[in-house]
């Protein structure tokens, strides 16, 4: 049972800051050992989660629903009205109830996704999100100076873009679709979902180049 | 509680440090990506029985961290020490057993389903349940404005807009209220998307028309 006492795990961090040993990855395994040996989790648990989440989950998936949504102006309206349903769509995603937010770009709207409370991102769906992501600096500063933040990821918008930050404070989850970029015309597919990176699903990254993608 | 996990819109922070991240590296250490996959399989066991765990009382236990190590320490660091705040308070393990060491033991039921688990990954992270709950009480485009405090556990209404005049976005149907669900209450409540003008938020920002939006749940709200 859960003691939902609040004061209690205050004072348990306490002991845990003070005895454990003080090197992460020790303070991991300790723990990880511990729950194999009292057989709360079986010894190939952790690396059977491990595999199975990367080879079926990742920033590429995100790209491949971009990229048909660029190709399939119907596929595009699932994705703006219904974005989990998209990805169910396409395989990537098996239904249920995970709301997800599919915020697209244009020449005049920016979006910026950012969880200021934890770490919140869709992580079922694209992966692991960057380590900057989860830092103090960024979720401190991305809701009062996003134009700073942008700058610093090497985004330079005019006067006339409108920014907007979508704060992951629910169970909801936000993607930013960035714009397909000029002279992809006749480009397959696999070519466009090439073209987009992490960051241009998070809003750190506007103008997408070929090169620069995460295929 | 305003603890200081709160810290969207505090100021004198220095550059983000993104150019360390690939696309193609989810963790950059080993230990950082056992970390998390133990934490997701334990969640994976405890998911839907609140008498042991929600995860909205595992974001609390990461905000009861002593304020200097929560600002410091790696974030996988942080996600085990409340996995191992969590096991020890809901009795799954003790904390001399942690630091000792424990004796062997046959494997039980809960490690054939953390096993089975592993298996469905993507399933289990992204099942969720439908909720009902009330009608809506604000519509589309209504001013509303948020509370000045709402719980004094955990609540999911972060400070940079309390207080503040926004407009309903959108409307999401119902959610497990957080500030409940971290007691181990499931209270499914109407959920919204509120915009907010940074020229609302922020007295540096009074010529742009940049917005921030926020979900925000019914009880955190009043008309404005």
């Amino acid at each position: 049972m859960a003691s939902y006492d609040s004061d209690k795990v205050a004072h348990i961090h306490e002991e845990l800051h003070s005895h454990l040993p003080p090197e992460p990855a020790l303070r991991a395994k300790a723990l990880e050992s511990l729950l194999v040996e009292k057989g709360v989790l079986k010894t190939d648990a952790v690396d059977r989660w491990l595999d199975n989440f990367a080879e079926k989950i990742g920033p590429k998936n995100g790209a491949r629903v971009i990229a048909r949504s660029w190709v399939d102006p119907a596929f595009e309206g699932s994705l703006r009205n219904d974005a989990m349903q998209a990805f169910t769509a396409l395989g990537l995603a098996k239904g249920g109830g995970y709301g997800l937010k599919a915020v697209f770009n244009s020449d005049t709207v920016h979006n910026l996704v950012v969880c200021t409370l934890c770490s919140c991102y869709p992580l079922a769906l694209i992966g692991m999100s960057p380590s900057w992501y989860k830092s103090n600096e960024y979720r401190a500063r991305a809701v009062r100076e996003p134009r700073g933040v942008l700058e610093e990821f090497g985004v330079k918008l005019d006067g006339d873009v409108e920014v907007r930050v979508w704060d992951s404070t629910s169970e909801r989850r936000y993607i930013v679709v960035p714009q397909r970029p000029a002279g992809t015309e006749g480009w397959s597919e696999d070519q466009l979902a090439g073209l987009v990176t992490r960051n241009s699903m998070i809003g750190t990254h506007r103008d997408l180049r070929p090169g620069d993608g995460a295929a | 509680m305003d603890t200081v996990h709160d810290i969207g819109g505090r100021q004198g922070f220095g550059p983000v440090h993104w150019q360390h991240d690939h696309d193609e590296e989810a963790f950059h250490e080993e230990w950082q990506a056992r970390a998390w996959a133990m934490c997701m399989c334990m969640f994976a066991v405890w998911r839907g029985n609140p008498e042991v765990w929600t995860l909205d009382w595992f974001r609390h236990v990461r905000e009861r961290i002593d304020p200097i190590d929560y600002l410091t320490r790696n974030y996988y660091d942080q996600w085990v020490q409340s996995l191992a705040a969590t096991l020890i308070d809901n009795g799954t393990i003790r904390l001399e057993e942690l630091l000792a060491g424990s004796r062997p033991r046959e494997t039980s039921a809960i490690a054939e389903e953390s096993t089975k688990s592993g298996g469905t990954a993507e399933k289990s992270l992204t099942d969720r349940n439908e909720f009902t709950g009330s009608e809506p009480a604000f519509s589309v485009g209504q001013k509303v404005r948020t509370k000045m405090s709402t719980a004094a556990f955990h609540t999911r209404l972060p400070a940079y807009v309390r207080g503040r005049v926004g407009v309903i976005e959108n409307h999401h149907g119902s959610q497990p209220l957080a500030d409940a669900s971290a007691r181990g209450v499931i209270k499914p409540e109407p959920l919204y998307t509120v915009a907010f003008e940074t020229t609302d938020l922020w007295p540096e920002e009074q010529a742009s028309r940049d917005r921030v939006f926020v979900d925000a749940w019914e009880s955190y709200l009043e008309p404005a």
